[in-house]
């Protein structure tokens, strides 16, 4: 045997220190404190999403009985306003506010605003619920995939 | 350390659905390994055991992206070693450059005792591996305690491959000049 090979095979046993006993305790309590920390985090994360997105939102139901007036349900009304908030902010205006005067146009115009503030606020919230619950479940379908 | 790789896979599918006790087998089942490699590249115990807890904090975060299909302990190892790698940069404690100035380190090493016994050997060179610089004992303690491809060591400590056989090689020369004075 070369005196490289029997470096090689020395070294591959070398001899180390032993772990504590109690290091894998240890760690397993260090993980679940840290996941303890994360649902915390991400608990008051989403109370702040959804507060201040129902509080955006909540000129939204002062204009909704406005609104539902003016179609058929109260319920497609309020789809179209959510629809409007994102895509059109203008023409949710028109939309909600059809019908007053110009002065009450412009009062409300900021408040469409913060009622996509806090569309926004409440789909984020949701989006990140999910986003937290779906890799758990979905890793189960995809256990076959390549390294 | 050796489990089947079908019970290996098991634990790992069911830690990544949320199994609290299948994650904790995997720790029990890794820790001792991923430790003889992490104390071996680290200065000192508790540096060791804190890379080794956020090792597995970061497994337990990165298993719903763990890919199924291959072993375990060597994409553990790679995350401890990207955190000392992390570490190592942040603190400033290795910088390329100085590498060849800490080579000549080398000759100061301490040798072990003139002896035949193995096992004295052994001990003469995991003193002489501490007095390696960090990426040495790194890339020594990948390749021998880990049992990691150049690629895999390459890839764990952002290196360009020749780069690990440089370091590979030079770390080597300087526990054989350890070897060849306990020969003698």
């Amino acid at each position: 045997m070369s005196e490289a090979d029997k470096l090689d095979r020395v070294l591959a046993r070398l001899p180390s220190e032993v772990p504590s006993m109690d290091l894998t305790g240890r760690v397993c309590h260090y993980v679940r404190v840290k996941r303890r920390r994360r649902m915390v985090l991400n608990l008051a994360l989403h109370l702040v999403l959804i507060v201040s997105g129902l509080w955006l939102v909540s000129p939204l139901f002062a204009a909704l009985p406005a609104s539902a007036n003016l179609s058929d349900s109260a319920l497609s009304a309020l789809v179209e306003l959510v629809k409007a908030a994102f895509t059109n902010v203008e023409s949710y205006v028109s939309y909600v506010w059809n019908g007053f005067t110009g002065l009450q146009s412009s009062i409300v115009a900021p408040v469409s605003d913060s009622v996509g503030l806090g569309v926004a606020a409440l789909t984020l919230s949701v989006l990140l619920a999910l986003g937290q619950l779906l890799p758990r479940s979905a890793s189960l379908m995809d256990k076959g995939v390549k390294a | 350390m050796d489990i089947p790789f079908a019970l290996e896979q098991d634990l790992i599918a069911r830690a990544r659905t949320g199994d609290e006790s299948a994650f904790e087998q995997l720790v029990k089942t890794f820790t001792p390994d991923l430790f003889r490699a992490v104390r071996r590249m680290v200065a000192d115990t508790g540096e060791a055991e804190a890379i080794i807890q956020e090792a597995f904090w970061r497994v337990w975060q990165a298993l719903p992206r763990y890919q199924g299909d291959r072993r375990f302990f060597p994409y553990l190892v790679t995350i401890a070693a990207n955190l000392l790698r992390d570490a190592w940069r942040k603190e400033r404690r290795i910088l390329p450059d100085e590498y060849d100035a800490l080579a000549e380190r080398f000759d100061e090493l301490p040798s072990p005792e003139a002896q035949t016994e193995e096992a004295e050997l052994s001990q003469g060179l995991a003193k002489a591996a501490e007095n390696l610089p960090p990426l040495y004992r790194a890339v020594i303690a990948l390749r021998y305690d880990a049992g990691l491809s150049y690629e895999a060591i390459a890839s764990a400590m952002d290196l360009p491959l020749n780069t690990v056989r440089t370091y590979l090689h030079r770390a080597k020369s300087a526990l054989y000049k350890s070897l060849k004075v306990a020969y003698e």
